[in-house]
């Protein structure tokens, strides 16, 4: 209100208050203005006094030229660096894309090779029953076993198990959709081979430790040395005949003892792909 | 013409200085607005008497016609003007406001914002009547343009204030 009020006061004093400034000053620089007017309107003074004054200022003129060239310039880069942006984000975007894909192509060529191999599995057995499953879960503890999902309707008692890289083992329990399949290694399993060289029988014993079997009961006279293939023998008729198990590894002989003890390195690994053949042997 | 006055000579000389940039950079100002044709039917905010306007309220004494007479000249030859149209447009305005600054000053900023866009007005119209075509829309463009100005007038004021006091002081 103060403020206000010294303000109303002022402009009360300053209204009865003029400048120094005089008509009479300024009268003869409007003379001389309309003068310089009169001139140019009618002997187009002007025009030579704006082509000199154009010269002398040529650069400033070139000044708002310049400046708008520059600001196009600077828009355009930065418009340039946008599209630019853009087109990293959607050839990113591709790259993702492509990589999923190639992830896709790529499980669906292994499963191909899967079903190729197990394909040539079916050739060697009896061939009168199979069914395809996929391996659903692992399971480490208490004994290692492979839970395979199959089709509900489908009955898997009696069947062996193949994967992509041979005989994995039998069917242990069949409920419904899920079959658990117990490996061959393992601790209880005799499985009936015999020596691709030499042609004679012999009992593979599992050892609970994956790819890792035993010969016992052999001989120390028995003809059988480090790397001889052996193959299912089909005797007992609880696996099927000729398909590949193992490779004798170290063969060992103790003095106290007359018989042979034969470490065998397994073929097939248990746990390898997803897609598992199911077949009566 | 020339009422350049002043006590201190260093002080006379920078608020010179002082006056012609912000004029100068009104001309310049004005010729990119009416370059880049940022224009409502042809006129454009009159910047350059804004600044003159200013600098006759605040420093009469120091400023006299010369700058007006310079200013218009400039601003003819830049905007394509017959010469002498803008001088005698500033000689006047210059004399109004140098003759009643005491009463401009003691006014309020709404005030001086009107009395602003009354000038404007009256200096776009002026231009109009005596030297291009004549229309309704013309007419809305000054108003337009007077309006613009009293809104820009309290921006200008307050940015020549402290150039002013930065140095011009005495």
């Amino acid at each position: 209100m103060a403020k206000e009020h010294k303000q109303a006061v002022i402009a009360q004093k300053a209204i009865f208050t003029t400048g120094s400034m005089r008509l009479s000053r300024v009268v003869p620089s409007i003379l001389f203005a309309i003068l310089i007017l009169a001139a140019d309107v009618r002997f187009n003074v002007g025009e030579k006094v704006k082509i000199y004054v154009g010269f002398a200022t040529e650069p400033i003129i070139y000044i708002p030229q310049f400046v708008r060239g520059g600001w196009i310039s600077f828009s355009d880069y930065f418009e340039d660096r946008e599209i630019l942006q853009n087109e990293i984000l959607r050839l990113e975007k591709d790259v993702d894309d492509q990589r999923f894909n190639l992830i896709n192509y790529e499980r669906v060529l292994q499963e191909n090779i899967e079903l190729k191999k197990l394909l040539g599995y079916l050739e060697k057995t009896s061939k009168k029953e199979f069914i395809y499953g996929e391996i659903e879960e692992i399971n480490y503890a208490p004994k290692p076993s492979l839970t395979v999902g199959i089709d509900r309707s489908q009955k898997a008692d009696q069947m062996v198990a193949f994967n992509w890289t041979g005989l994995i083992g039998s069917v242990e329990l069949s409920a419904g959709s899920k079959v658990e399949i117990k490996p061959i290694f393992a601790e209880d399993s005799q499985i009936p081979i015999r020596n691709r060289r030499t042609n004679s029988n012999m009992i593979l014993v599992g050892t609970d430790m994956p790819q890792n079997f035993l010969i016992k009961g052999l001989k120390k006279n028995e003809d059988i040395v480090p790397g001889d293939k052996l193959v299912t023998s089909g005797l007992g008729k609880k696996y099927p005949k000729g398909i590949d198990v193992g490779i004798v590894n170290k063969i060992s002989a103790t003095s106290n003892n007359e018989f042979l003890e034969i470490e065998v390195l397994g073929t097939s690994e248990f746990s390898s792909g997803d897609q598992i053949l199911l077949t009566l042997p | 013409m020339a009422y350049f006055s002043s006590r201190n000579p260093n002080k006379t000389f920078s608020t010179q200085l002082a006056i012609g940039i912000s004029l100068i950079f009104g001309v310049f100002f004005q010729s990119l607005l009416n370059f880049f044709s940022f224009e409502i039917y042809g006129s454009s905010i009159p910047i350059t008497l804004m600044i003159l306007i200013y600098w006759n309220i605040a420093l009469p004494k120091n400023i006299g016609l010369s700058w007006s007479f310079i200013s218009g000249i400039l601003l003819d030859l830049n905007l394509g003007y017959f010469l002498g149209t803008h001088v005698i447009l500033f000689l006047f305005i210059s004399y109004l406001t140098q003759r009643y600054f005491h009463r401009i000053r003691a006014m309020f900023q709404i005030q001086q914002s009107l009395l602003i866009a009354s000038i404007v007005f009256l200096y776009l119209l002026s231009l109009y009547v005596f030297f291009q075509e004549f229309s309704f829309f013309v007419i809305l463009a000054i108003i337009l343009n007077s309006l613009i100005s009293a809104f820009v007038w309290p921006i200008l004021f307050g940015l020549l204030r402290i150039i002013r006091r930065k140095y011009t002081y005495a």
